[in-house]
């Protein structure tokens, strides 16, 4: 089992993602938003250009909904994505450049949580993740 | 640049409200930065893509700053 604290009163829940490169050197380090309304996780676009990721061949390009309209997306296959001490091998993420105003760089979406059971407690201010 | 280690708390105090753009980083089990060496900040988050674009190996990306006063998320 894999916990962090978060501050209950941010009105977002921050935390940070480890997105693995091509390269296995290569990795950034960004804080995302944990986000159960968004079925994939995102990251910044040059992000994943920086990582060594092949965008004008991607896995598919998609269109989302957001809160705003429908999006045209990228989805790639990264090598591995960490969070909260867990990691995921081989997992898509979207291709999103949050507006410039924002202070996180994308969102940690259900398709890595669902590889967990996750607890959320505002009580104690803590995320859990526990393997299924 | 800095060749100073810095904690995360020490990077919020002397650059606050920037983008930072970190390396050598220590990380926590939990994923978490606890400390590294700041190679670029800048108040724009583009100042900091643009340094890791010319960077290869592992960095962390921050802002030291808050939400804006009166501004949400719907994400």
């Amino acid at each position: 089992m894999a916990r962090i604290p978060f501050n209950t009163s941010l009105g977002l829940i921050i935390l940070s993602l480890k997105v693995e490169g091509v390269n296995p050197d290569n990795f950034r380090n960004l804080l995302v938003a944990l986000d159960t309304g968004a079925s994939t996780t995102s990251i910044p676009t040059k992000i994943a250009l920086d990582l060594g990721y092949d965008l004008s061949n991607p896995k598919e390009e998609e269109e989302i909904i957001t809160g705003s309209g429908i999006e045209h997306m990228k989805r790639i296959t990264v090598r591995e994505l960490t969070a909260i001490g867990e990691t995921v091998e081989n997992i898509d993420v979207l291709c999103h450049d949050l507006p410039a105003d924002a202070i996180i760089d994308g969102v940690l979406g259900l398709n890595f949580l669902a590889h967990f059971d996750v607890n959320i407690s505002f009580s104690t201010g803590t995320l859990e993740l526990h393997p299924r | 640049m800095t060749n100073e280690r810095l904690t995360s708390e020490e990077m919020e105090q002397r650059y606050p409200n920037e983008w930072l753009f970190i390396i050598d980083c220590e990380i926590s089990e939990n994923t978490e930065l606890l400390s590294g060496r700041v190679l670029v900040h800048s108040k724009s988050r583009a100042d900091v893509y643009e340094a890791s674009g010319h960077y290869q190996g592992g960095a962390a990306i921050r802002y030291t700053g808050k939400l804006p006063e009166g501004m949400g998320y719907l994400l």
